[in-house]
């Protein structure tokens, strides 16, 4: 510690000390030259008086002058060797000199404390500009460089040495946002207000993140300067975007469940229309006297027909429970393993009157057997709404399954040759409630392949489809043949 | 005697089917249109000169487009074609004139109806 405390006490003294010796060495030089300049003329202690205050400050500036007036007086005026002056002369060009020289040291050191004051706001300015967390800027009038944060660096990860004078900030601007961030900025510009924008900023591993920019201008000197500040906002931007997203999907389920229920009561109404209409007719034959006279063959046609629209009814509850099933996680299945091929093939003889009448032939091409753990019940399911999507979509037209064996698969090719499926629609006929067509083309409550779908998944299966030759729809099933070998997607009881 | 023929434009074939026979039964004569073209179709033919059952919700062209055509219609008879509504639709049915039953139809509403026109 007392090393330490008289260390800066000593080097206190070694301004006074080289002021001193640079005034003697004046001095000295200036005594060569005697001959030629006499002993009044002091021309090199002006510059050596003007360095001393320069290098060691105005202290050890007046120190010298003091010295060098001395000496001045005790050496060069005359009588020498004292400190008397004679001529007045001699005096005035002491004064004159010494407050010169006073003066030099006291402009040196207005300047020194100008410089120092503005040091320190710069560095204050800097020690605040790196302690925010946001990216701060500041550019000339037309964007190039001057000043970038610590900040900026460790964001981007640009050399330090390229900016200067550069547009460098354009080159880690998003590319789709440059034109919008110009737009805005020429748009401030003009007008002279500050300028707010959000873009996205490439980070120093290849991200881009958004960020808030603001800018101010400031005018200086007829100079205009850009000072701005992006703040990191990709968390609330992304988790805005998200929120909009869960609104938007909000919105789309609300409204496709109205369309649902509007289709569902039409849907239930016509089977209802058509049998109101049988037993009001029965009754009407059975009551009245003047009724009409329906004969027994007639009165079967009408009970038949009741009982198809039974049929068709309890088909859309059954749809409409299943859909219940599966969003409540009990689409349970009885798995074991069975023959793929005699199912389908069992399944479509079943609908062959209404195949026939809707003028589709159908073939199967497949090995005698292709064996999978299934749940019969469920794939009849899937088959009968392909079938029945076929009916509706593709009358008219051949439907043809392709059953197979293919790495450790049983793979179910069904296609129709209706107007097919385009490809932005492919993911949608799997969605429920979901009919590419409008309400007033074709009847159903578009649930359909929203079942197959979950059907196949529950078996831990694929379904997808195509239109490969830009007609007729390409359903391919893909079912795992090993039980166990693929996982039935969580929250079905299997 | 010269009545006016039944014209049934319904898309579903039970409802459509089960309509005839009935009115057949109950002595009207009755055509009958699968969507809302055909319709138009059958009663341009018939000039006008028959009374329309009309669904709404239908492939092609709806019930609504059709009244919409014979509005426009620039003949007379066309355009005072007797229509009735029959649709599963709830909401009310907005157009003045135009009887509308909603499905389920009564049997006995409609006959009453049909036997004013025809």
């Amino acid at each position: 510690m007392p090393r330490k405390t008289r260390k800066p006490a000593k080097s206190a003294w070694a301004p006074y000390l080289s002021s001193s010796a640079t005034v003697v060495a004046a001095f000295l030089l200036q005594y060569g030259f005697r001959p030629w300049w006499g002993v009044t003329n002091w021309m090199l202690l002006y510059p050596a008086l003007f360095l001393i205050s320069w290098i060691w400050g105005f202290w050890p500036g007046i120190w010298g002058n003091a010295a060098a007036t001395f000496i001045s007086a005790f050496f060069c005026l005359s009588p020498a060797h004292n400190l008397v002056i004679e001529k007045a002369e001699d005096a005035n060009r002491l004064i004159t000199f010494t407050l010169s020289c006073f003066l030099i040291s006291l402009l040196i050191e207005f300047r020194r404390r100008n410089v120092k004051a503005l040091e320190k706001s710069e560095k204050r300015f800097r020690v605040l500009a790196d302690s925010v967390p946001q990216l701060v800027w500041v550019t000339d009038g037309k964007g190039n460089v001057e000043y970038l944060n610590e900040r900026w660096f460790q964001y981007t990860g640009q050399d330090r040495n390229y900016h200067r004078g550069r547009k460098s900030w354009i080159d880690v601007t998003h590319p789709d946002d440059r034109e919008r961030v110009y737009a805005a900025s020429r748009l401030a510009i003009a007008t002279g207000s500050e300028f707010q924008t959000e873009y996205r900023l490439l980070r120093h591993d290849g991200v881009y993140r958004w960020h808030l920019a603001r800018t101010v201008f400031v005018s200086e000197g007829g100079e205009v300067r850009r000072f701005g500040t992006a703040t990191d906002v990709h968390e609330k931007k992304m988790a805005q975007q998200q929120a909009d997203e869960a609104v938007k999907q909000a919105r789309e389920a609300l409204k496709s469940r109205d369309e649902f229920l509007s289709i569902a009561s039409h849907e239930l109404r016509t089977p209802i229309t058509g049998m109101k209409l049988h037993t009001q007719l029965m009754q009407r034959n059975l009551t009245s006297e003047n009724g009409a006279a329906v004969s027994p063959e007639a009165m079967l046609k009408f009970v038949q027909q009741t009982d198809r629209g039974l049929d068709r009814m309890a088909h859309l509850v059954e749809d409409m429970f299943d859909i219940s099933r599966i969003q409540g996680g009990k689409l349970s299945l009885h798995r074991e393993p069975g023959n793929v091929v005699e199912v389908v093939k069992e399944t479509i003889d079943r609908f062959s009157s209404q195949l026939g009448a809707a003028g589709i032939t159908t073939t199967v091409e497949s090995p005698p057997s292709v064996f999978a753990p299934v749940d019969k019940f469920r794939m009849e399911q899937v088959v009968t709404n392909l079938i029945t999507n076929a009916i509706r979509y593709a009358p008219k037209a051949p439907v043809r399954v392709r059953i197979r064996k293919e790495d450790g698969k049983a793979v179910i090719v069904f296609t129709d040759s209706g107007p097919g499926i385009s490809e932005e629609n492919r993911e949608k006929v799997f969605e429920r409630f979901e009919r590419l067509v409008t309400p007033n083309r074709v009847s159903g409550l578009g649930l359909g392949l929203y079942i197959v779908r979950e059907i196949v998944q529950a078996h831990g299966g694929t379904i997808s489809v195509a239109s490969p030759k830009k007609q007729g729809a390409e359903f391919v099933i893909e079912l795992p043949v090993e039980e166990g070998a693929h996982e039935p997607k969580t929250g079905l009881d299997c | 005697m010269n009545r006016r023929p039944v014209l049934i434009v319904e898309d579903d074939e039970v409802i459509r089917e089960n309509l005839r026979e009935i009115l057949e039964m109950e002595g009207f004569s009755v055509q009958t249109a699968g969507d809302g073209k055909l319709g138009l179709e059958a009663i341009k033919k018939l000039k006008g000169r028959c009374v329309v059952l009309l669904d709404l919700q239908m492939p092609v062209m709806s019930g609504e487009e059709l009244i919409e055509e014979l509005k426009a219609d620039g003949d007379p008879a066309l355009q005072a074609t007797p229509v009735i509504v029959i649709s599963a639709r709830g909401t009310p049915w907005p157009v003045s004139g135009i009887p509308f039953l909603r499905k389920p139809i009564e049997l006995e509403a409609l006959l009453s109806l049909v036997k004013q026109w025809v």
